[in-house]
């Protein structure tokens, strides 16, 4: 008796859990084809920086990982079909696809920005930054939900 | 031997360059470091903060509201709001550890990028820059009363001009690089520099949302050059009420030097035609300001000040010459009078009838 109630839970709550699992996969296959600048509309407000560094003098790996007062270094970004805006500033920007990634392209005061879309959904932007400092390789993931 | 000449005077320039220090404070030339901000005292905001930190050798130290984003292009970020959208108002105080010298003259550039909070490339005309207090200090403690020293805020600015503090105010709104300078000549001592991006003045009616990306902050030491005597500086970076209003008013501090020079007393004449008269409003008169016909005239003394009146001849048989009418006085049914303000002349005209005058007026005036 006991096992038939527990099977009449479960049952739903795995198929639940199945269909949840589908829609994201869903949304990461459409992100592996080619991001439309629709898709990235909206305010994104950063919630985590992962740093890792790679000191080019003795190869030591370093990792940051700041959830908290991220807003106060890194400015949130709003996104309109044409422009972004960071630190209270519009450029103009691109969507391209480099080797099966979309990159997203905006050249700030003239100099070109470069992120990697890690992963986009409905609620959730994560950009990837690779950076050849003179100390080393700095890598940054920023973590952003919408507004 | 004009080899020899030109290779002395050449030696003698590398030497006279040489013989007075130069710093270069460049915040593009900073190399990671996933330390970099740990003493900062804001390490958790990962920004500078008001402990020191190095930077070129010179130790800085901010408060308020400053960013520093390590992706190019590098700069310390200064932000001065005031009367925005937002209704947020906030100023930013960088400090320069620096030991400045009595009897030396030094001048503090800064450069970058003037920048707002506005998203076309075209600023709107209401909108202003915030003004830079510049100042030589004992301490190089950021002296303030706010809660969180890392985060946005609005510090107290002592809104005063004179040996030790200077005020930049720049009119032009326009998105381009920048330098200001400024020259103090420090009767005593000194430790630092402080820099403070300030959202000046406080008036309802002026939004100020002025963002300048800090590049550089140079110092250079040169012979010492007389400052002074007295010191007034007006807030050009906004347009002038008119009336004039308690708000725009600088305070100006004197520090006298114990051996002060006698400083030479400079002459203009002034061409005002009609059309550039000014209204004051119903029956108040018609003014006009000195800068608004001649740029670049800094007054801290007026010693005299006429209007041109009639053709006088020269009753031993000269060239006929115009009488000179001191102010406050009367010419063609028109009372003058003038008054210093911030660094410039004032004059305003009544009449019955308050119109502006039908011809060209000239004006004669001595200052220093």
């Amino acid at each position: 008796m006991k096992n038939k109630y527990l099977t009449a839970w479960i049952i739903p709550i795995l198929l639940l859990g199945a269909s949840c699992k589908k829609q994201e996969k869903l949304s990461q296959v459409e992100l592996a084809k080619k991001i439309q600048k629709t898709d990235l509309v909206g305010n994104w407000v950063p919630t985590k920086i992962e740093t890792l560094f790679i000191d080019k003098k003795n190869q030591k790996t370093s990792r940051v990982d700041s959830s908290d007062y991220v807003k106060f270094y890194t400015p949130a970004y709003k996104f309109t079909s044409d422009q972004v805006n960071e630190d209270h500033k519009s450029w103009d920007y691109s969507v391209v696809i480099s080797d099966k990634s979309n990159i997203l392209e905006y050249l700030k005061f003239g100099v070109l920005q470069h992120y990697e879309i890690l992963k986009l959904n409905s609620d959730q932007l994560i950009l990837k930054s690779i950076n050849k400092e003179e100390s080393g390789i700095r890598t940054e993931v920023i973590y952003f939900k919408k507004n | 031997m004009k080899k020899i000449i030109t290779f002395i005077i050449f030696l003698s320039l590398v030497i006279s360059k040489l013989a007075y220090s130069q710093a270069t404070i460049d915040f593009s030339t900073i190399t990671y470091d996933p330390d970099f901000f740990n003493n900062s005292g804001c390490p958790t905001y990962h920004r500078f903060g008001p402990n020191p930190i190095s930077v070129n050798g010179y130790n800085i130290r901010t408060v308020g509201s400053t960013s520093y984003t390590w992706n190019a292009p590098k700069d310390l970020s200064l932000y001065a709001w005031g009367n925005t959208e937002t209704g947020q108002r906030c100023n930013a105080i960088v400090a320069v550890d620096y030991p400045f010298i009595a009897n030396k003259t030094y001048i503090v550039e800064l450069y970058g990028m003037n920048d707002h909070n506005w998203n076309n490339w075209v600023v709107p005309k209401d909108h202003y820059n915030g003004v830079f207090w510049i100042k030589l200090d004992n301490s190089p403690e950021i002296t303030t009363n706010v809660a969180n020293k890392c985060k946005e805020s609005l510090s107290p600015v002592e809104r005063t001009v004179g040996r030790y503090s200077k005020l930049v105010a720049d009119r032009s709104i326009a998105f381009e690089m920048k330098t200001y300078s400024v020259k103090f000549s420090p009767l005593e001592n000194k430790s630092s520099v402080k820099i403070i991006f300030d959202s000046s003045p406080i008036d309802p009616k002026v939004i100020i949302d002025n963002i300048f990306r800090l590049k550089t902050i140079k110092i250079t030491e040169i012979p010492y050059e007389e400052d002074g005597p007295s010191y007034t500086a007006s807030y050009t970076n906004v347009p002038r009420p008119r009336p004039w209003t308690s708000a725009y008013e600088i305070q100006g501090v004197v520090v006298r030097p114990t051996d002060g020079h006698a400083i030479p007393i400079k002459r203009e004449t002034l061409n005002i035609s009609s059309n550039q008269w000014i209204s004051n409003g119903d029956n108040l008169g018609y003014s006009i300001y000195l800068s608004e016909i001649k740029s670049n005239i800094y007054v801290s003394e007026i010693i005299s000040m006429s209007v041109k009146g009639d053709l006088i001849q020269d009753p031993r048989g000269g060239r006929p010459s115009q009488a000179l009418i001191p102010l406050p006085g009367a010419y063609q049914n028109n009372n003058y009078t003038y008054q210093l303000v911030n660094g410039d002349i004032l004059i305003t005209l009544t009449n019955p009838t308050n119109t502006p005058p039908t011809a060209p007026v000239d004006f004669d005036f001595a200052y220093n």
